[in-house]
């Protein structure tokens, strides 16, 4: 009796753990992985930054919930210190367990969904930066690339794509971005440089690839230069509008990604919203999370 | 000769006249401009550039295209509430034919019109929530199409359906004789829509 209590609870221990700490693996690794930051390190660092940056946020909206009294004074010390790191980025992907541990035990589905599609969103980056074939063989490569992100069905955002309403139809929408503007704008703009990236790639030549990457870099410099002045878009920067040559040939990656960007607001909404109380979050992030998979779920009639 | 080189010239002209119109016509859809100007409202207010009425009165928004002022062509008039006298709260929102917001003005001399009151969401997310069923449907529904390209007004209002009170966003469009009323809930949820000829 007492062996299977003991066993029971190393089973317990081993559940909890597996589902809050570790992360989705993606084995074997693409040859291509993390090429584009051999190619663009100023790019790569940025995203890598990025997601630094993010999972502080959420690390200090899940801390501080319920106690923010001045919004503003807390949004201008949050964005200086994202500031600090968009400039000093770090040239490896940072682990979210160490930057922001709560965020991580809160919303352990939710961590692994986005984990996954990081990981698509770098291999596709590396197979557009690297493929010496520009048309099918590119094509077939992102193709396979995509085909072993959605087997893991576990875990993998829906490539049907959603309307705003996913984003926005809910009780507790648009709490992040009425709160905290500036920060609302300059998550919106590591959206649009992701996506901008896709577009830049996509240019037939390397010279014609270097530059365009430069510019994005130098563009998304500019957009985040004076927030939130600086940031001209009112709404979350879609592929559709951002990158319409990558949104034509890969409309179903295109979907995924801009799932995910929609998922990553309701995430801030979430923190932020005082509808949404403590004892819910978790059951919350759960819920949202499986929406993001589930192709109909606010499924948009202008699917491609 | 000189007659011929004139007209050549005008051929040029009216070419590129030509051109730039079936650019601008490449632009976002009308009904598009209506939901960033949805999202517009939203954001000046977040960041105390417009008066938080705006969020929670707005009743209409009309929408005019700018001729010969490039690189203005979308001009938004957003009005609140109608107050018991005098002209409403009024603001206009220009755009470039994407969409990218070129200029703000509230209009001077309006006057606080009455707060209906909106109970779950904000008036400004109501009239969204109600244009999302053009957003959705006007690229494949054809009765639906001319208030997606063609939208001039949006207007909420309060009204009833099967007994029960609701938000009801009508639209009119110039490519069509119909108006659109669709019904929502308080909270923003779609209810139906209905054509009235």
């Amino acid at each position: 009796m007492k062996l299977i209590f003991n066993f029971l609870i190393v089973f317990n221990f081993l559940l909890i753990s597996n589902t809050a700490i570790a992360g989705p693996t993606w084995y074997p690794q693409p040859d291509e992985a993390y090429k584009f930051g051999q190619m663009y390190p100023k790019a790569q660092n940025l995203l890598f930054a990025f997601d630094y940056g993010h999972a502080l946020v959420y690390e200090r909206l899940i801390h501080n919930r319920g106690q923010i009294t001045d919004p503003q004074a807390f949004e201008k010390q949050i964005l200086s210190e994202v500031m600090t790191i968009l400039k000093n980025p770090p040239t490896v992907k940072v682990d979210e367990d160490e930057i922001a541990p709560k965020y991580v035990f809160t919303f352990p589905m939710m961590v692994d969904v986005f984990d996954w599609s990081h990981l698509l969103h770098q291999y596709v980056l590396d197979v557009l930066a690297t493929s010496t074939d520009r048309g099918q063989a590119m094509d077939s490569r992102i193709q396979e690339i995509f085909v072993q992100y959605n087997a893991n069905k576990r875990i993998a955002i829906t490539d049907v794509c959603k309307t705003m309403l996913f984003m926005d139809g809910h009780y507790f929408s648009k709490e992040f971005r009425r709160k905290f503007p500036s920060f609302n704008l300059l998550i919106w703009s590591y959206h649009w440089f992701q996506i901008k990236l896709y577009e830049a790639l996509m240019k037939p030549s390397i010279l014609e690839r270097d530059a365009a990457v430069e510019q994005v870099t130098n563009e998304f410099w500019e957009l985040i230069s004076d927030l939130p002045d600086s940031a001209y878009f009112d709404m979350m920067p879609e592929t559709k509008n951002v990158a319409p040559i990558f949104y034509k040939r890969f409309s179903k990656v295109s979907a995924s990604f801009d799932n995910n960007h929609m998922l990553h607001d309701i995430v801030s909404d979430i923190f932020t919203s005082a509808k949404v109380t403590d004892q819910d979050m978790r059951s919350v992030g759960i819920t949202y999370a499986q929406m993001a998979l589930d192709p109909e779920a606010f499924k948009s009639n202008n699917c491609k | 000769m000189k007659s011929k080189i004139l007209g050549l010239v005008i051929g040029i002209l009216a070419a590129a006249q030509i051109s730039t119109a079936q650019q601008a016509a490449t632009g976002i859809a009308k009904a598009k401009a209506i939901e960033l100007t949805a999202h517009r409202i939203d954001r000046l207010v977040s960041l105390n550039k417009i008066d938080a009425s705006f969020l929670s009165k707005t009743a209409k928004m009309e929408l005019s295209i700018i001729e010969n002022q490039a690189p203005a062509y979308f001009k938004v008039r957003v009005s609140q509430t109608q107050p018991a006298s005098g002209e409403a709260l009024q603001m206009d929102v220009v755009y470039d034919v994407n969409g990218k917001p070129l200029s703000f003005n509230v209009l001077p001399g309006g006057n606080a019109g009455p707060d209906d009151g909106w109970t779950g969401v904000d008036a400004v997310t109501l009239i969204e929530n109600g244009l999302h069923y053009v957003l959705e449907n006007g690229e494949t529904d054809a009765n639906v199409k001319p208030f997606y390209t063609a939208l001039t007004t949006i207007a909420l209002t309060k009204g009833q359906l099967a007994g029960r009170p609701v938000a009801l966003i009508q639209m009119k469009s110039s490519e069509s004789a119909s108006t659109l009323n669709v019904y929502v809930d308080f909270d923003g949820t779609f209810i139906s829509a209905e054509f009235i000829k």
